[in-house]
C-alpha cells in the first residue's frame, strides 16, 4: 500500500519539469481557441475591415439556427458512419490475418500504414480519378458523372488511407489475448463464436473502442476529398468544408470562427458519447 | 570554424534579401489569360523606362483570381507589383486596403482623355484606385445573314422579345459568352438595369437590393423565355466554340472575340450591333480590368512608372487592335489602325457610354453567389418565385450570413 501510493506522487521537482511543455502546450491550444472565440463575436469579413461590428451570440444564432449547417453535420456523421464500419471490418480481417504471420511481421506492420504516409491530398486525387473516371467505371460499367460516384470516391480514398492505421490499433488489441485462454478454451469445447465473444472481443475491447473513436474523430475533419468532390455534389457539403468555405471563399471570419467552435463543441460531444458508449480505456 | 560563422549568417542575410535573383528594377506584372499580348506591351515599356517587367499568371476565373489575390495581399506577399485587376473586384481589393494610394500626378496621367464609365469601373468610394486599362461591353453577334433570317432589323435597337422569338423561329442559337464566370451576374444585372432597376445599391452590409421589384420581374421573365425556347444553355464558357458550329446563330459577347483563335474561321461572316433592349436605350454589362499596384509592391514608384506607361495612349492602341479589347481612352477609337483592325469599334464605344459597371461595392461577390444559387438552372427561373428567393439570399449573403 505504502509504496504503492509513493509510486504515484509526483516528486517535487517534478512539476518543475513539467511546466515549461505544459505552459507551451496550454499556449498553442488556448491562443488560437480564445481567437476564435473572440473573433466569432464579431460579424467581420476579411477585405472589408472598415464594417466589423459586434454581433454578440448572432453568429451562433445563425449557425445552430441554419438547416444547411445541421444538413451538413448530418451528412458529414453519416460518411463517418461508414467510413469507420468499413475501416473496422476490414482492418479485423488484415489483423487477424497479420497476426499469424511472424517472420516478416515488423515489415508488413510498416507496409500497412503507407497509405496513412501518403498525402491526403494525392490519396483523394487518385481515389476521385479512379471511380469517377478511371479503373473503377471501366471495371464495372458504370458512368462516373453522378453523385453516387462522387460519394463513393470520398468514402473509398477516406476507408483507404485509415484502415492501415486501424488495423494496427486492432492488432495491438489480438495481441493481448492470451494464448493459454484460447488453448483452454479450445479444450473446454467452446465453439469459434464462444471463442470470439467470450475471450477474443473482452480483450482486444478497450483497442477496439480506441480504434472507433480515433479513426471517427479522424474521419470527422476529413477535407481533401469532399472538397475535390465539391464540383459534383450539389447541395451537399460536410461540415468542414462549409467552415472553409465561408472563412476562405466569402472571407467570412467571424462567422467562419463560430462555425467552428460550434463544429468543434459537436466533435467534442461526439468523443464523450463514444469514449462513455464504449468505455474507453488506455490499452496502447 | 568560429570565424566561419559570421559569413555563413551574412550569406543568409544576402540569401533572404533577394527573391531570386530578381533585381531591384525588376517589376512583375500579374496578367488574365485575356488575350492581350502583355509580353510585347511590357517589352515596349521597359526600352523606355529604366526597368524590366517579368510577366506571371492569375487563373482566367474571377472567383479564383479573388482567392490568388486576397490570399496573398492579405498576408503582405511582395510578389506583386502590378496587378491586372478585374473591374469586378476593385471594390473589395480597395476596400480591404490591399492597394497603393494613387499619386496625383500618376493619376492626371492615366485618366486623362479617359471614357468616364472606364473611370468608374476603377475607382472606389469616389476615389480612382487603379488605372483604366480595358472595359468591354457586351454586343450582340450574328453570323451571316441569321439576323435578316429572324426578322430583326438591324438598323434599329433590338428588343429581347423580338430577339427570342426569331431565334427560336429559325432554330438557331443565341449563346452567352462567359469566359470568367460572371456571365450569369452580369446578365441579371443587366437586364434589371435595362427594364428599369438596379441589383444593388448602396455599400455597406445593409443595401437596398433590387431584386424583387417589378424589373426583376422581367429580367426573370426574360431568363424563363430564353429557357423555355430552348435556343441555348444561357452563360457558358464553350458560348464562341458553339457560336462557330453548325448551329451558331447568335452571341452575346464583348468585341474580344474577335481575336480568339475559336472563331478564326467565322469571323469574317460575324457582325456586332448594340446589346439587345428591354425598353429605350440599349444597355451593355461592362467588364474589364485595370492596372492596380498592391500596397505591399517593393517599389510603388517604380510600378507606377510603368503602369503610366501601358495604360498610355499608345499602349492601349496596340492592346486594342491586336486583342478586340475596348481601350479606356476615348482618343484610341479615332485611330485607323484600330479603326480597321476591329470592326466593331464604333458599336463598342457607343455601348462604353450607355452601359452598366458592376455595382461599386465589395461585396459583389457575394451577389454574384447569391444570384448563382438561385438563378441556376435557368431552366427553374421563374418571374413569380425567382426574384423574391434571389432578393432573400442577396441580403442574406451581403449581410454576412451563411451560404
Amino acid at each position: 500500500m505504502t509504496s504503492h501510493a509513493a509510486r504515484r506522487r509526483p516528486t517535487k521537482g517534478g512539476w518543475r519539469l513539467v511546466a515549461p511543455a505544459l505552459l507551451v502546450l496550454v499556449a498553442i491550444t488556448l491562443w488560437p481557441l480564445g481567437r476564435a472565440l473572440y473573433t466569432s463575436l464579431y460579424t467581420e469579413s476579411l477585405t472589408t475591415p472598415d464594417d466589423t461590428t459586434f454581433a454578440g451570440a448572432d453568429n451562433y444564432v445563425h449557425v445552430v439556427t441554419s438547416p444547411t449547417w445541421w444538413v451538413a453535420v448530418a451528412f458529414t456523421l453519416v460518411l463517418v458512419a461508414t467510413v469507420v464500419v468499413i475501416q473496422l471490418l476490414l482492418a479485423a480481417g488484415f489483423a487477424a490475418a497479420l497476426r499469424r504471420i511472424t517472420v516478416i511481421a515488423p515489415y508488413t506492420r510498416i507496409l500497412v500504414l503507407v497509405p496513412f504516409a501518403l498525402m491526403a491530398t494525392v490519396v483523394a486525387f487518385a481515389w476521385r480519378e479512379g471511380i469517377t473516371a478511371g479503373f473503377a467505371p471501366q471495371w464495372f460499367h458504370y458512368s462516373g458523372d453522378g453523385q453516387g460516384s462522387a460519394l463513393a470516391a470520398i468514402a473509398a480514398s477516406e476507408i483507404w488511407r485509415g484502415t492501415g492505421i486501424t488495423t494496427l490499433i486492432l492488432l495491438a488489441g489480438l495481441m493481448r489475448v492470451p494464448p493459454a485462454l484460447l488453448e483452454s478454451a479450445v479444450a473446454d469445447g467452446a465453439t469459434a463464436r464462444q471463442r470470439l465473444t467470450r475471450v477474443v472481443l473482452p480483450a482486444a475491447a478497450p483497442a477496439l473502442a480506441v480504434a472507433v473513436v480515433y479513426r471517427s474523430l479522424d474521419a470527422f475533419r476529413a477535407f481533401e476529398a469532399p472538397l475535390l468532390a465539391q464540383a459534383s455534389l450539389t447541395g451537399l457539403r460536410t461540415a468542414p468544408l462549409i467552415v472553409w468555405d465561408t472563412t476562405f471563399t466569402s472571407f467570412e471570419i467571424g462567422l467562419g470562427a463560430a462555425m467552428s467552435v460550434v463544429l468543434l463543441t459537436v466533435v467534442g460531444f461526439l468523443g464523450v458519447m463514444l469514449t462513455l458508449l464504449l468505455r474507453v480505456r488506455r490499452v496502447l | 570554424m568560429v570565424a566561419a560563422v559570421p559569413l555563413i549568417v551574412s550569406m543568409m542575410i544576402a540569401g533572404c534579401a533577394g527573391t531570386g535573383s530578381a533585381s531591384s528594377r525588376d517589376l512583375r506584372w500579374w496578367v488574365l489569360p485575356d488575350g492581350v499580348d502583355a509580353r510585347s506591351l511590357a517589352e515596349t515599356c521597359s526600352a523606355e523606362g529604366d526597368y524590366r517587367i517579368e510577366l506571371e499568371q492569375l487563373p482566367a476565373g474571377v472567383d479564383q483570381q479573388r482567392l490568388e489575390i486576397v490570399r496573398r495581399l492579405s498576408s503582405g506577399d511582395d510578389a506583386i507589383d502590378i496587378l491586372t485587376l478585374d473591374t469586378s473586384l476593385t471594390a473589395e481589393v480597395a476596400a480591404a486596403g490591399y492597394l497603393a494610394p494613387i499619386p496625383a500626378e500618376v493619376e492626371s496621367a492615366v485618366t486623362g482623355g479617359v471614357l468616364p464609365k472606364a473611370i468608374e469601373a476603377a475607382s472606389y468610394d469616389g476615389t480612382l484606385v487603379a488605372a483604366p486599362w480595358w472595359l468591354d461591353p457586351q454586343l450582340l453577334w450574328y453570323r451571316g445573314t441569321s439576323a435578316e433570317r429572324a426578322g430583326l432589323d438591324t438598323t434599329k435597337p433590338i428588343s429581347w422579345d423580338d430577339l427570342l422569338a426569331g431565334a427560336e423561329r429559325l432554330g438557331s442559337t443565341l449563346l452567352i459568352d462567359d469566359p470568367d464566370g460572371t456571365g450569369l451576374g452580369d446578365w441579371v444585372r443587366v437586364l434589371v438595369a435595362a427594364a428599369g432597376g438596379t441589383v444593388l445599391e448602396g455599400e455597406g452590409r445593409r443595401p437596398q437590393v433590387g431584386l424583387a421589384t417589378d424589373p426583376g420581374r422581367t429580367a426573370a421573365g426574360i431568363v424563363q423565355f430564353y429557357a423555355s425556347a430552348g435556343i441555348g444553355p444561357g452563360p457558358s464558357p464553350d458560348a464562341r466554340a458553339e457560336f462557330a458550329g453548325a448551329r451558331g446563330g447568335f452571341l452575346l459577347a464583348s468585341s474580344a472575340i474577335v481575336s480568339d483563335p475559336v472563331l478564326s474561321a467565322v469571323v469574317a461572316d460575324i457582325k456586332a450591333v448594340a446589346y439587345p433592349v428591354v425598353e429605350g436605350e440599349s444597355v451593355a454589362p461592362l467588364s474589364g480590368v485595370s492596372l492596380a499596384v498592391p500596397a505591399d509592391a517593393r517599389d510603388p514608384d517604380l510600378s507606377f512608372e510603368a503602369v503610366t506607361c501601358l495604360a498610355s495612349a499608345e499602349s492601349q492602341q496596340t492592346m486594342m487592335s491586336r486583342s478586340g479589347h475596348g481601350a479606356t481612352r476615348s482618343s484610341v477609337y479615332e485611330a485607323e489602325e484600330v479603326k480597321g483592325a476591329i470592326a466593331s469599334s464604333g458599336v463598342t464605344l457607343e455601348a462604353l457610354e450607355s452601359g452598366v459597371n458592376v455595382p461599386s461595392t465589395p461585396y459583389w461577390q457575394r451577389v454574384r453567389v447569391a444570384l448563382r444559387d438561385t438563378w441556376l438552372p435557368i431552366t427553374s427561373v421563374s418571374p413569380s418565385t425567382t426574384p423574391a428567393e434571389s432578393q432573400r439570399a442577396v441580403t442574406e449573403l451581403v449581410s454576412g450570413g451563411m451560404r
